[in-house]
């Protein structure tokens, strides 16, 4: 069966684009990583995924911009909307490419030449006139025989000259034959094919299939039939049983992205519980909701992979940016205007779930999945920072080191700052007990004077005794000071601190800070 | 009924001398001990916890670890993370619930794996609550318990504890109420690698009072914490 004839548009380097700076050299970075660049950053050999202090060498200048993954998603949806008014069954993938079925526009607009250009017409002029931003190149546009084979249409057309790659009906196994096998989508499979010496993906494609189940099992099933340009599965998609569908209400109504995206974790996992039940995954999902004034918006995302909870929930966020803000601006007459009373996620598309199973006797995943649980009712009940994880993220006060994160967001951590040796910092081990907020406390010399510590970091007079939360307390031992001069360079940022260790009569063991001439309790060993 | 009680009745009971052969024979073939569940069974306990519970532990005991006086609560904080993360299984899950003290730096040398390690905020109103949650899904808690804990909250949660085999480490204010399988208290600190005005902290020899029911002696030891 040759799947059907499928558009997608994939606007290169979408978060240049949304910065506005499509003309200079950029470079957008996400921890610590490129996740997109401008031309001429491009033309000096940046790429994505490589380090940012990489890409810095090869183009000195350009300008490093962070990555806003809210502002994408916002500026996106604007895009969506407009192709939507041409062509319904409009499905988002991710923000800077959407994907539709061809055959119904395409005989509308008289075939499918029209209907690219007008589709390349209309999202261009949707980033000029209504987000303001300047259009560049616009977008690449690919037209192929299923989903997979029309998106490496479209990203191979977004360096052609027209921008625009037309895969004739029946021919989409020769177009993906000479492209490398990394383009495949399971970085797994991809690194095992180019070992056993399959460099493209014809000759993945050129594998018998029953070799390629008995060495990669159901996934690679998926990727060999993708590899030769047909339908992932055999069977028609099967229609979902509408009560797999699920939906939370918010009284009051929700008008921040936060508590949409937090009750949406909620809901995606029992979805994703609902589905698994039966043996299921969504490739794409219907987001639904509901203002109080009664408007609804729906929106499709499909997904290449199975969308697990963590996905769909991720998309409703991005989804939540996108409608929420039009609220507050009131650009669009189509925005919602108010705030949002229900959300309900209905999955249209699944498949057979050939992924993992639990082991049989529970074991870790077991264990995690009851920790999760525990987790979200604490955060139902208290709020999501009532339940953290701690990251070392690097510092020099023992509360600086660690940064806590809301259970359920990345844990990822600017490695460099993490490992960067820190001047100052006082030596293991670590106190055991850190106070969220210093307590001033008094350290006193041998006349009952505040010891001080000079610019030299050198103290006045041995300090005698502390007086302290707990009393007067006799110094039987000391050391220090470890001087920290931070922000030296910056005069609203510029702190200069002291540490010192100290050990009392009744067995404690304090470190002590010194600010601005006062002393502060900051932890005990 | 055990192989003692079984001989014990074999010699009480009015019988004949040859059916009291019978019965000693057959009190004789019972095991000497009942057979316990894997899960049920003394794990062994690592770091210098190794020598207060040279015999392990068994997972659902709870333990009270509690300073002697106000100026050492840092120092039994320091006493109930090297606890935790002697009894804490191989990717075993620790949640710390209301101690906002907790200096994670300290945890982390003790060995505790931070992507294993969950806090949770435990405010007056929810502590039961939260406190129950943290039981039934961890591998270990470590629980500050309020001053003036209700004595029918902590013994439902010790007994919670018990069934989903969830070690309890409670410091706190409320530490001495919850009584549990054994109490550490912390009596007195030394700590060495100082000297007047030079070297830094380095290693501290912790001594602990210790008592409790069953297997627990009721003994005073001296700890090496640190490295």
């Amino acid at each position: 069966m040759t799947p059907q004839r499928t558009v997608v548009v994939w606007w290169p380097d979408w978060p240049v684009v949304v910065a506005g700076r499509a003309a200079d050299p950029v470079v957008v970075v996400a921890n610590n990583k490129v996740v997109a660049m401008s031309a001429a950053a491009r033309a000096d050999g940046v790429r994505v995924g490589q380090r940012r202090r990489e890409a810095q060498g090869r183009c000195p200048t350009a300008e490093v911009l962070p990555f806003d993954e809210g502002a994408n998603a916002r500026a996106f949806e604007t895009v969506v909307a407009a192709v939507e008014e041409l062509c319904p069954r409009v499905e988002a993938v991710r923000p800077g490419v959407l994907a539709f079925a061809s055959r119904g526009p395409s005989r509308y607009f008289g075939g499918d030449a029209a209907l690219i250009a007008q589709i390349r017409a209309v999202a261009c002029d949707a980033v000029h006139t209504r987000l303001q931003l300047e259009v560049g190149a616009g977008p690449g546009v690919g037209v192929a025989d299923g989903n997979f084979a029309a998106s490496l249409a479209a990203r191979a057309a977004s360096s052609a000259r027209d921008r625009v790659l037309y895969v004739p009906p029946g021919r989409s196994a020769e177009f993906l034959a000479p492209m490398p096998v990394a383009a495949i989508g399971d970085a797994a499979i991809a690194d095992v094919a180019r070992r056993l010496g399959l460099r493209t993906l014809g000759a993945f494609a050129a594998l018998d299939p029953s070799d390629v189940v008995g060495r990669f099992g159901a996934d690679g099933v998926t990727a060999h039939r993708r590899a030769n340009g047909l339908e992932v599965r055999s069977l028609a998609p099967r229609e979902p049983p509408p009560e797999l569908s699920v939906e939370v209400v918010f009284d009051p109504p929700a008008e921040t992205v936060d508590r949409i995206a937090f009750a949406a974790r909620a809901v995606a996992a029992e979805l994703e519980e609902g589905l698994r039940g039966r043996g299921l995954s969504a490739t794409a999902l219907v987001i639904e909701v509901e203002t109080d004034h009664g408007e609804k918006r729906t929106r499709r995302w499909r997904s290449e992979g199975a969308l697990n909870a963590a996905a769909v929930a991720e998309r409703v966020r991005w989804q939540a940016e996108g409608w929420l803000t039009d609220v507050a601006q009131a650009v669009d007459d189509d925005a919602p205007t108010a705030g949002i009373t229900l959300l309900r996620l209905a999955p249209d598309e699944v498949h057979e779930h050939a992924g993992t199973a639990q082991s049989l006797w529970g074991g870790a995943s077991e264990a995690n999945e009851r920790v999760s649980r525990a987790i979200a009712r604490v955060q139902g009940m208290l709020g999501p920072n009532a339940a953290t994880t701690a990251v070392l993220v690097g510092g020099r006060g023992p509360g600086e080191q660690i940064q806590m994160i809301p259970w359920g967001d990345s844990r990822a951590v600017d490695a460099a700052r993490a490992n960067a040796p820190w001047p100052g910092r006082v030596p293991a081990p670590a106190p055991a007990m850190v106070l969220a907020a210093p307590v001033p406390i008094d350290v006193l010399d041998v006349s009952g004077h505040a010891v001080r510590v000079s610019g030299r970091g050198e103290v006045s007079a041995p300090p005698v005794t502390v007086v302290g939360p707990h009393g007067v307390d006799r110094v039987t031992g000391w050391a220090g000071p470890w001087p920290a001069e931070e922000r030296w360079w910056d005069a609203a940022g510029n702190r200069r601190r002291a540490r010192l260790q100290v050990q009392c009569e009744s067995g404690a063991a304090h470190l002590c800070l010194i600010e601005g001439g006062c002393w502060f309790l900051e932890a005990s060993y | 009924m055990s192989a003692e009680a079984a001989a014990e009745l074999a010699e009480q009971l009015p019988l004949e001398p040859n059916r009291r052969a019978a019965l000693r024979s057959l009190a004789g073939k019972i095991p000497q001990s009942t057979p316990v569940l894997a899960s049920q069974r003394p794990r062994p306990v690592g770091g210098p916890y190794a020598e207060v519970f040279p015999n392990g532990l068994r997972p659902g005991t709870s333990i009270s670890v509690s300073a002697a006086h106000p100026a050492l609560e840092a120092a039994a904080l320091r006493n109930a993370v090297a606890l935790a993360a002697g009894v804490v299984p191989p990717d075993g899950w620790v949640s710390v619930v209301g101690v906002s003290s907790l200096g994670v730096l300290a945890a982390v040398e003790a060995g505790l794996a931070l992507d294993h390690l969950v806090f949770l905020e435990a405010p007056t109103t929810a502590w039961g609550s939260v406190a129950v949650a943290a039981v039934e899904a961890f591998d270990v808690v470590v629980l500050a318990v309020p001053a003036r804990p209700r004595l029918a909250e902590v013994r439902r949660l010790a007994g919670r504890a018990r069934e989903r085999s969830t070690t309890v480490i409670a410091t706190g204010p409320g530490a001495a109420a919850w009584g549990g399988e054994a109490r550490v208290v912390t009596s007195a600190v030394t700590w060495h690698g100082l000297g007047d005005g030079h070297g830094s902290l380095r290693s501290c020899r912790v001594t602990v009072d210790l008592d409790g029911r069953g297997s627990v002696r009721a003994r005073r030891m001296e700890l090496m914490l640190g490295p």
